[in-house]
């Protein structure tokens, strides 16, 4: 079985199913983090958001770092699905999971992946405010190839 | 040669694709090229990498006639 699952979609993440793609004998410790979208952030009210990639280029980019990640932390196995088009407040955008022998490994590398999905995977967001208005988010850092 | 846009860049130009008459030259050359055939994109054409054939390409890569091209403004996903 491969360490590391990774995929595009565009419907609802199955969230347990992401989580059960990390079980192994060796794994004592499994972290699953779900981003979801926020419908208040302050006082802004968020409708939902929209989700687009280059799909091709995204899912080399988020094996590479998947791949990445369970080097650097040693982990069992690591998982990773981000959905794209609309996404309902409280739904999930994206899931990953991790596994490791221990607890530590298991946070810190789905931590560590979840800043750099954020950073270097060309997946792009639009807003949809309360009035109805789009925004396509586009962070004043430079994309990283 | 077709270029492919994304999110805010496709909203700049108002469509998803841009076609380029192009022989060939550099990824620099290529973005100059985008600059002048649709100025709408410039500010955050600035912003953006440039991927040639499924890679993140330099400025200085050179980029041939059949080229897949794709502007990769900054991301936001998560």
């Amino acid at each position: 079985m491969t360490a590391v699952r990774c995929g595009l979609v565009h419907d609802p993440i199955d969230t347990a199913a992401v989580l059960a793609d990390v079980g192994r004998a060796g794994a004592g410790a499994n972290v699953l983090f779900l981003g979801t979208t926020r419908g208040l952030t302050g006082d802004v009210v968020t409708r939902g958001l929209e989700y687009e990639a280059h799909e091709p280029l995204a899912e080399a980019r988020m094996r590479g770092l998947a791949e990445e990640a369970v080097k650097t932390f040693g982990l069992t196995a690591c998982a990773v699905v981000h959905r794209l088009g609309s996404v309902p407040v409280g739904e999930a955008s994206v899931a990953v999971a991790t596994s490791a022998p221990h607890r530590r490994e298991a946070f810190a590398g789905a931590e560590w992946l979840m800043e750099r999905i954020k950073r270097a995977v060309p997946i792009w967001k639009c807003e949809e405010a309360e009035d109805g208005s789009r925004t396509w988010v586009h962070p004043d850092a430079e994309p990283g190839p | 040669m077709h270029v492919s846009l994304f999110a805010g860049m496709a909203e700049a130009a108002g469509r998803r694709r841009l076609d380029v008459a192009w022989q060939e030259g550099t990824v620099a050359d290529l973005r100059a090229a985008l600059a002048r055939q649709c100025p709408a994109v410039v500010p955050l054409l600035g912003r953006s990498a440039i991927a040639v054939d499924g890679r993140y390409a330099a400025d200085t890569a050179a980029v041939s006639a059949g080229a897949d091209v794709a502007v990769i403004p900054p991301v936001s996903g998560g």
